[in-house]
């Protein structure tokens, strides 16, 4: 075995596992840092692939980012302790994984079958090639991106604001 | 290590992500199996750019990250806002409309 | 580093390379703008409407609708000054990331009239009163801007930003009611089941970038004629994209969100979501279908949607979704009491019908001179004149009797005979019958489909059009028939007016629908494969 495929291995195993844990965990802390888990490996499989920007853009917005307002929600809506049922009321079981199942099967068994081959390469810094990309093909979704961050923050702070002032509550 | 591997992988998280949301009920547990998923496609896009040797897919993942992280904050921002009325986090349990 | 040492992505362009593809890049990026006027308006727009409330008193909560309204109507000068593209006019923006044609120009302004008509409702609201109102003619202008790239994406990026543009802004309009338990709810199942969506149909959207290494959709089109993916592969993919498509449009089977989030939702905003939502909805359907349906190089091979190549007949599929979308919304809405509830069911089997409209679109797809999508695009004109008018008059109603439920209707007749006229007038729509624009739209949708071959749907449609006349007719007969209690009012001179402007469209496309269908049938379209 080579050193990429020990690395390919560890990383889809440290995606996989806080996976299937976030999946069926009941303690909403851990999860969440199991979640941090996932992302880290995905984040390393990014690298693996070439892709060095993606991978540490992964890191500063999934989890210095999104996992920590993660974090964030459970603090801020912690009434009960931090276990959670784990299932819905009535879970529908058996026929959600025989469905599950079945389209993880299909999904894969059809991916697989598209014959994609291997391409060779150079390694190569992908930050200044996306970058000037984003400023000349792109440019259009990197504008429009700028507005609708803006215009959804604000919302999202004006939702989030308390609105005892405005007689709400 | 071959494409195919990769593909496999990323399906796997996508599919994690939707069997979480199919079985689970707590809204931010819901928004980490959206998060899976999402990094599932993601994954997908990254693989194919470097099956395909360009970037566009890199372009792609670059705008789900930014877009993955605005709806994390709009989801947070209408939990935070439905606690303070209900103080329950699960998606059975919010009963005012009946459906 | 040693990860690096692996394959990289770039195909060993540098940075330099990748700008010298686009020598006029500047120059080029100016002359687009010139096209991209009325979006430009509407960025602009959001920041100012948000300033102007800045500047003005809690109590003075209208004052940011003038101004939201007052940019509403700049885009729209802008884009009737810019005029409809002739076939030869008609391109790409900004490196093909959106197009400029005629379809698109004739849905925006469809999408900038949804969303003026809504804004006065959102100004007469008595639960929107007094609140800091400019983040919510904010958030409408923003989810308006995600609309017109939804109706002029051509991108598989743009597709998405455009969805997510639209869903997010979308999102937070339906929870804006801080203190209202129905509204919070309402926005917490909004965002969870629209997010999933999203997620869904992005995974198929990377897997049509790994078969055939374009975004573009055109290009995506004609690659996929030649590609030797398993056909098991494409149909999963294409069910994967139109997950997203049928959430934006609440069909089958991702409908189930609508009726909590309608009526959870501000009435003018379940309005502006039954409506221009679902318009910028289909625009993105067809504009998918199109590019796939069309014509390959050799103008014999067919891809996707006509089903050549997968021995699949994608026009059934369609049809079997339509068929399922309006028989549930129809036979969902027989039971409601919330009138919401109702229109939110009503406008799923609406969202049928238009399917329908949709499914006859493949075959027509490059034929000359006639573009499939004529009908669709006409029922849509019609149904956000009939849908809105009756959330307008359904708000004032509301408004007197403070209840949302359908009893509040009982006796209208003789209270208000004004709206309940008008109302008596958008419902005979709705169910579609003559004189109105809904009978017209509706047998252009069904003429189309029956043209080509789709038989059995047609059937179901007039089948399920029988049914949806008995809850329409229960609120022309609540409204006629019964009595209600409560003194009968006066309407103010402006709702009045308001009322007939709605209603004048109505019968106006009853009965002289023929320029509208000329000027449809004219419209140019960018990207056939």
């Amino acid at each position: 075995m080579n050193w990429e495929a020990v690395v390919f291995w560890a990383m889809a195993t440290l995606v996989l596992v806080p996976a299937f844990a976030i999946v069926f965990s009941r303690n909403i802390v851990h999860m969440a840092f199991w979640l941090l888990g996932t992302l880290m490996g995905v984040s390393g499989l990014y690298l693996l692939l070439g892709a060095d920007f993606l991978g540490m853009t992964q890191i500063f917005v999934y989890i210095g980012g999104i996992n920590v307002l993660l974090l964030f929600g459970i603090m801020l809506t912690r009434s009960e302790p931090v276990y959670v049922r784990r299932l819905a009321k009535r879970p529908k079981l058996a026929p959600g994984l025989i469905i599950g199942a079945f389209t993880a099967f299909t999904l894969v068994s059809a991916l697989l079958g598209a014959g994609w081959r291997n391409v060779p390469g150079e390694p190569t810094e992908t930050a200044g090639i996306l970058g000037a990309f984003l400023l000349s093909e792109y440019i259009l979704p990197f504008e429009i991106i700028s507005v609708l961050l803006l215009v959804v923050l604000i919302g999202a702070a004006y939702i989030a604001r308390r609105g005892s002032r405005e007689g709400a509550e | 290590m071959q494409t195919q591997a990769y593909l496999v992988v990323a399906t796997l998280i996508f599919l994690i992500g939707a069997m979480g949301f199919l079985i689970r009920r707590n809204i931010l547990v819901l928004f980490m199996s959206i998060e899976l998923m999402l990094n599932g496609a993601a994954m997908l896009f990254v693989t194919f750019s470097r099956q395909l040797r360009q970037m566009d897919g890199h372009v792609f993942v670059f705008f789900i990250i930014a877009l993955a992280a605005a709806e994390a904050a709009v989801g947070l921002s209408i939990l935070i806002a439905i606690f303070r009325l209900k103080h329950r986090v699960n998606v059975d349990e919010l009963t005012e409309l009946k459906g | 580093m040693f990860f690096l040492q692996t394959v990289a992505p770039t195909g060993g362009v540098t940075s330099n390379e990748v700008f010298d593809r686009y020598p006029d890049l500047v120059s080029s990026i100016g002359t687009d703008m010139g096209a991209f006027l009325p979006e430009l308006v509407l960025c602009l727009g959001i920041v100012w409407v948000i300033f102007v409330d800045l500047f003005s008193k809690r109590q003075d909560s209208r004052r940011p609708g003038w101004h939201a309204l007052g940019v509403l109507g700049l885009s729209l000068l802008t884009l009737v000054l810019g005029g409809f593209p002739s076939a030869e006019e008609a391109g790409s923006l900004f490196h093909g990331m959106v197009v400029r044609d005629g379809f698109a120009v004739f849905m925006k302004l469809l999408l900038t009239i949804g969303t003026a008509i809504c804004v006065p409702m959102v100004m007469s609201h008595k639960d929107l009163q007094g609140r800091r109102m400019g983040e919510f003619y904010g958030l409408l202008l923003g989810s308006l801007l995600g609309m017109y790239m939804m109706a002029s994406a051509r991108n598989l990026l743009m597709f998405f930003m455009g969805i997510e543009f639209a869903s997010y802004t979308s999102y937070l309009l339906t929870g804006y009611l801080k203190g209202d338990r129905k509204a919070a709810e309402g926005g917490v199942k909004y965002v969870i089941y629209g997010s999933v969506a999203s997620g869904i149909m992005v995974y198929g959207l990377s897997i049509l970038y790994g078969l055939t290494g374009s975004l573009d959709v055109g290009a995506v089109a004609q690659a996929l004629i030649v590609t030797k993916a398993s056909p098991s592969l494409l149909i999963i993919t294409a069910l994967l994209c139109f997950a997203g498509f049928a959430y934006k449009i609440s069909a089958f089977p991702l409908h189930f969100w609508a009726p909590d989030v309608y009526e959870g939702a501000p009435m003018p905003f379940t309005a502006f979501l039954s409506v221009v939502s679902k318009a910028a909805g289909f625009a993105i359907l067809i504009r998918f279908v199109v590019a796939f349906g069309a014509p390959g190089a050799d103008g014999q091979a067919l891809t996707l949607a006509s089903g050549k190549v997968l021995d699949l007949d994608w026009p059934q599929i369609l049809a079997v979704l339509a068929m399922f979308t309006m028989t549930i919304g129809n036979l969902a809405a027989l039971w409601q009491n919330n009138f919401k509830r109702l229109l939110a069911y009503s406008s799923i089997a609406h969202a049928g019908y238009l399917l329908m409209g949709v499914a006859a679109v493949v075959p027509r797809i490059g034929a000359e001179g006639d573009p499939g999508w004529q009908p669709v695009l006409f029922y849509l004109v019609v149904y956000l004149f009939m849908n809105l008018g009756a959330f307008y008059i359904a708000q004032i109603v509301a408004a007197r009797t403070g209840t949302e439920e359908l009893p509040g209707f009982a006796g209208l007749g003789k209270r208000a005979p004004v709206l309940a006229v008008g109302l008596f007038l958008f419902m005979i729509s709705l169910i579609g019958l003559p004189p109105t624009g809904g009978f017209t739209g509706k047998w252009q949708l069904l003429k189309a489909a029956w043209e080509n071959g789709l038989h059995t749907l047609v059937l179901v449609a007039v089948t399920n059009t029988v049914i949806s006349v008995y809850y329409y007719a229960r609120i022309i007969k609540l409204m006629f028939l019964d009595q209600g209690d409560g003194e009968g009012y006066v309407l103010p001179v402006g709702q009045r007016t308001a009322v007939v402007l709605m209603v004048v469209p109505i019968l106006w496309l009853g009965l002289f629908m023929d320029s509208t269908v000329h000027l449809i049938r004219s419209l140019s379209f960018a990207v056939i494969g």
